[in-house]
């Protein structure tokens, strides 16, 4: 039986993992001991610390059932799922290297196939998320990865928008999961931050247009780890757009960590702390404060922690999914990997769920992930089409400002005029695109809802886009938040999955800055998409 | 094709003008949709890019003025430089010496530079030919067509990193509007991953160091 850390050890992690935030130190939970999680022996010596993978019989820990996936012969195989990482990807890990695919791999920092190079501060971040996805399972290494038997493949890419849109988009037609772990900072907590990426938007459309040979790649997004900075994941253009799945994480009770972003556009959860996973070569996973692996095996960490650790996890379930597809004979568009997705997740007790028909919640989204309830969907799932957003067999309902059109914010609470849709186009939900067109000195002084009611006022649903705080600049210092004149804001909205567009759509403003920062809303405006 | 070097020159000289250039700083912008998006330079911050091997960098000012701060970011990183320094990379770069850099603009609270290299979209209709005689005509070689497969959309035009890229997209939207549908430069963005670590300001500051983290001596697991 492996040894535990010592509490001296256990400390020197919490320290130098960096789990500083807001001046304090915390952790993501604070009863959490790495140890080995399960009573069982195996070829994978590390496996019994995976602590998110199956239940252990003993403590009553939150975990993805992926072992029942397994049993019946599901590793994910023959699934092509790419982790887009702006880090070294070193798929020759030797856990990952029965599973890599060098074919469909490309360095675009340094136009070549070698994903395998350091990248100096991007360390081995990338090495860690394939690691979660697609470590080989029963080869006497390490760990098991979620779909174990997937295709991994690894795109390198800088900030530039050339690099995000090829790394997006390469070889669209055989990629069928993209797993992205970054974004702008969470640090800044500003609001609307990179929406106007347009070859990032670029990227996603080719993916789901073209991607999976039609059927449209998966892309799965970290929401963000900036909770104590007051950022919110809507407020991110890269994990709050229409064509990502935003990915929160949870520790080991089930409760939403400390660093994980709310937001209206969150899809599911999955387990994000303390994740045992490859690294490369034994450097850090971080990029921050030095971290040096735990286990005695240097080419592997005990402690990726992070949304950038959860969204891995989703991506490997997602193989799990379309591998199910793929054995029942059944094609499911990425909109119906969505709600496969939301459907099956499992709400923890003790939070409030939105009264909706899948039900919600702002640190949440759906749920946490669990991949026995969504591979048992798939066995009777009925495809919701598997064109895109676009599509003729998607329907979408554009709706446009029809009041008087300009709004004093400056003097306290301001209710916009409703839209009343009857009969509506969209009887099924899936995703909205919220845009505010503003002029705001400070939107972190806004409190703004988007409220729905259906036509018989039977139930109100909120949806929380923006909340009041303030940001830091990009030095450092807490400032207001960013305005500007005839700013077009626009926020996804995950919560009304399910529902249909017919009722009364109100937008709720309020102003808690009174008259110091005040400005005018000059129009919004919902776009719908649904079937 | 020739560059229009106006912009550049008076972007040096408004360097060495500082309250003039605090006047005119939102001369700077490039064209969406046939809106103007205003372009704030951050002043003594640049962006430099690395060159194919990963982490190392043209030879730069930074080997007889070191920078006062820096950050780095996979494939890029930026530099804090006093005033003098910073004035002297903008000339520098202008004349060619520093081709791997860019001026660090914000755009509506967004930190961007100008990483090389132009998008197009070409109005709908045009002959394979006629594409390629503009190309030919104005001297631009063509790095990439999207998508990868079937009709292309959007054409990748070479360009050098900072504002000649700029300055080439709003030249052909404007002077080439017949033909050209949109042109926006490819703008690199800072860019961060997402496991738990200190979240630091996106602008290295002299007075902010990077925390130094205590040192593990980690038991291992067998």
């Amino acid at each position: 039986m492996p040894k535990k850390l010592s509490l001296t050890v256990l400390f020197y992690i919490f320290v130098s993992t960096g789990l500083v935030i807001g001046g304090q130190a915390c952790t993501p939970e604070t009863n959490f001991k790495i140890s080995p999680e399960y009573e069982v022996s195996g070829p994978d010596p590390y496996f019994s610390y995976q602590w998110f993978l199956q239940a252990d019989g003993k403590t009553n820990h939150w975990n993805i059932d992926s072992d029942v996936v397994w049993e019946s012969g599901n590793h994910g195989e023959g699934v092509n799922i790419c982790v887009v990482d702006p880090s070294s990807i070193y798929l020759r890990h030797s856990d990952l290297n029965s599973n890599k695919d060098l074919q469909k791999s490309f360095n675009f920092l340094v136009r070549s196939r070698t994903t395998d190079t350091t990248i100096p501060g991007g360390e081995s971040h990338g090495t860690c998320a394939a690691g979660v996805i697609g470590a080989r399972e029963e080869n006497s290494k390490g760990i098991i990865g979620v779909a174990s038997r997937a295709n991994i493949s690894a795109r390198t890419t800088s900030g530039s928008e050339a690099d995000i849109l090829d790394a997006l988009s390469y070889q669209a037609a055989t990629t069928d999961v993209s797993s992205n772990s970054y974004g702008p900072s969470d640090a800044t907590a500003q609001v609307n931050q990179y929406y106007n990426v347009q070859s990032f938007k670029d990227g996603i459309n080719i993916g789901l247009n073209s991607g999976r040979r039609g059927l449209g790649t998966i892309f799965v997004w970290a929401a963000g780890n900036g909770r104590r900075n007051s950022d919110r994941s809507n407020y991110d253009g890269y994990a709050s757009n229409s064509g990502v799945l935003s990915i929160c994480s949870v520790g080991k009770s089930g409760a939403v960590s400390v660093f994980s972003e709310p937001g209206s556009n969150l899809w599911v959860c999955a387990p994000g702390e303390w994740i045992p996973s490859t690294d490369y070569k034994g450097l850090k996973c971080s990029d921050g404060p030095e971290v040096k692996s735990d286990f005695a095996d240097t080419d592997y960490t005990a402690t990726f922690t992070g949304t950038s650790a959860a969204a891995p996890v989703v991506s490997g379930v997602v193989g799990l999914i379309l591998k199910e597809a793929a054995l029942q004979n059944k094609q499911l568009g990425w909109r119906d990997v969505r709600i496969i997705l939301a459907k099956s997740a499992q709400k923890p007790q003790g939070v409030t769920w939105q009264p909706t028909g899948i039900g919600f919640n702002d640190d949440y989204g759906f749920g946490i992930v669990n991949a026995k309830n969504a591979v048992a969907l798939v066995k009777n799932w009925t495809s919701v089409g598997t064109g895109n957003w676009t599509a003729e067999n998607l329907s979408a309902a554009y709706l446009t400002p029809t009041g008087s059109g300009s709004f004093d914010v400056a003097s306290g609470y301001v209710a916009l005029n409703k839209y009343t849709i009857s009969p509506a186009a969209v009887n099924f939900i899936e995703h909205i695109d919220l845009q505010i067109q503003m002029t705001h000195t400070d939107p972190g002084a806004l409190e703004a809802n988007l409220v729905y009611k259906p036509l018989d006022a039977s139930k109100s649903v909120v949806s929380k886009i923006l909340t009041p705080h303030s940001c830091l600049d990009s030095q450092g210092s807490t400032v207001s938040c960013q305005g500007g004149s005839n700013l077009t804001y626009t926020f996804g909205v995950a919560n009304f999955l399910g529902e249909s567009a017919q009722g009364t759509w109100e937008l709720q403003i309020k102003n808690n800055n009174g008259n110091s920062a005040g400005g005018s809303i000059s129009g919004w405006r919902l776009k719908i998409y649904g079937h | 094709m020739g560059i229009k070097p106006i912009g550049v020159m008076f972007f040096v000289l408004l360097m060495m003008t500082p309250a003039l250039f605090a006047q005119v700083i939102s001369t700077y912008y490039w064209n969406e949709e046939g809106e103007k998006v205003l372009l704030e330079p951050v002043p003594n911050y640049i962006v430099e890019f690395a060159t194919a091997e990963p982490g190392t960098y043209q030879p730069s000012l930074t080997k007889t003025q070191k920078p006062l701060a820096e950050r780095k970011f996979p494939g890029a990183r930026i530099l804090l430089l006093n005033s003098s320094a910073y004035s002297k990379a903008i000339a520098s770069k202008t004349s060619g010496g520093w081709d791997q850099s860019s001026p660090l603009f914000k755009e509506n609270g967004d930190i961007k530079a100008l990483a090389g290299g132009v998008f197009v979209y070409l109005k709908p209709g045009l002959e394979i030919s006629a594409i390629q005689s503009l190309w030919q005509k104005l001297d631009l070689k063509v790095l990439k067509r999207y998508p990868e497969e079937g009709p292309t959309k959007m054409w990748l035009i070479e360009s050098p990193s900072g504002l000649e890229s700029l300055n080439l997209a709003n030249q052909l939207i404007e002077d080439h509007s017949d033909f050209v549908l949109k042109a926006r430069p490819n703008f690199w963005q800072p860019m961060e991953t997402r496991e738990l670590k200190k979240l630091l300001p996106i602008l290295p500051s002299s007075k902010l160091q990077s925390p130094q983290a205590p040192k593990i001596k980690s038991k291992k697991i067998k």
